[in-house]
């Protein structure tokens, strides 16, 4: 790919998703939109580029943004972290909202799901949560992956990936498919919505937990604190913002303070 | 270091999950069916077993009910493989005993889930 191009879709990508790539990453680019240059018409990638210069269909700008998101996810990723969010976030967040009875947690780029379905046996499984009101928000850019999600309907390999056994038969049904499909129990406290972290963040609410996990490494370091920052601003005082586990909150000390023995998870500095 | 028992009738089968639980700092036996199995454990009780359902002479099924008999037998985590995976089967395994359970086919990465899962690492 010529390097003209690849520097249009690193500024295309930087300031449509955050997204920062490296030269190194250009074959990527040429793997992944040789195919979409295909099928709008266009004889190659040069002249896919020339049109995307000019004033593109929204369609043709949302697949190749699409085309260039990863969607590695999996149930209870890092399990450490969910630990943690059982027995210390949860039960202090808890105690902070006996009052309400109400705790919301946003999953950023939420994928084809897994996290919010793991965030969901999370909650289903505490004790004592009779009259407690759930909701947990799955955003991400992709339609394709979020309608997977709100399908709720996962591979035997994928069902296996992190999900125990006990939890797999308790919260889902096996299809004649050998597929496995979340239960409602599951699905009623979920809601899956296309949202670009990149936009405003008003249509989200105030949630007590944000997840937004492995979603911000690749994107430039300026970029990054600015959109954990809004995430911070956006979550409620008391909240608890996870994160990936090698993930820190650079330029943020003042605002943000790892929480004890939890890699990744930070609370509000007061 | 840990001890894991592979209990299989094919050879390549342990073979494949010896080399992932090695890699998991496990160190591992074998056994080709659940009756070698059982006498093993009778010697020395493993921390770890990943065990096929369907052997000749003694199945895994079997094995788990009467491993989890023997004196010190409760303390082994077990995970059971089977390409039989409906609920029923998967329900029965649980019921012998199994802590987990694992539908084939499987891979590196659902080994290693596993192992987590069962509270081998």
């Amino acid at each position: 790919m010529r390097l003209a191009d690849f520097d249009f879709y690193h500024d295309f990508l930087l300031e449509k998703t955050g997204l920062n790539l490296t030269q190194e990453q250009a074959y990527i680019v040429d793997s992944r939109l040789t195919p979409i240059a295909r099928k709008w018409g266009f004889a190659n990638l040069e002249t896919l580029t020339m049109a995307m210069r000019g004033v593109p269909p929204a369609e043709l700008a949302r697949e190749i943004i699409e085309s260039m998101m990863t969607h590695e996810t999996s149930f209870f990723r890092d399990l450490d972290v969910f630990n943690h969010l059982r027995d210390v976030t949860l039960p202090a967040l808890m105690k902070a909202r006996r009052k309400q009875k109400r705790i919301s947690i946003w999953c950023v780029g939420v994928s084809t799901g897994q996290e919010a379905y793991s965030i969901a046996m999370l909650l289903k499984e505490l004790p004592k949560t009779t009259g407690w009101t759930f909701e947990i928000l799955g955003t991400d850019l992709v339609q394709d992956v979020l309608d997977k999600a709100e399908r709720g309907n996962y591979s035997q390999s994928d069902a296996q990936r992190g999900l125990s056994i006990h939890l797999l038969l308790k919260y889902f049904d096996q299809k004649k498919d050998g597929q496995w499909h979340a239960k409602r129990a599951l699905k009623s406290i979920i809601e899956f919505k296309r949202h670009n972290v990149m936009e405003p963040l008003r249509s989200v609410g105030m949630p007590d937990i944000i997840l937004c996990r492995n979603v911000l490494d690749e994107c430039k370091a300026d970029v990054r604190e600015s959109l954990v920052f809004s995430l911070s601003r956006a979550m409620a005082d008391d909240g608890t913002l996870c994160l990936g586990r090698d993930e820190s909150a650079d330029g943020l000390e003042d605002l943000l303070a790892p929480a004890p023995g939890a890699p990744g998870l930070f609370t509000l500095i007061k | 270091m840990p001890t894991c028992l592979i209990v299989d009738d094919s050879h390549v089968v342990r073979k494949v999950i010896k080399h992932i639980a090695e890699d998991l700092d496990f160190e591992c036996t074998e056994a080709e069916n659940g009756l070698i199995a059982l006498e093993a454990c009778q010697k020395q009780m493993p921390d770890g077993i990943v065990v096929d359902w369907s052997m000749p002479i003694m199945d895994g099924l079997t094995f788990i009910q009467k491993l989890r008999q023997l004196p010190g037998g409760k303390l082994p985590r077990i995970i059971l493989c089977s390409s039989e995976t409906s609920t029923p089967q998967i329900r029965k395994a649980l019921s012998a005993g199994a802590d987990e359970f694992i539908m084939k086919p499987f891979d590196a990465n659902i080994i290693e889930s596993k192992f987590r899962l069962a509270g081998l690492l």
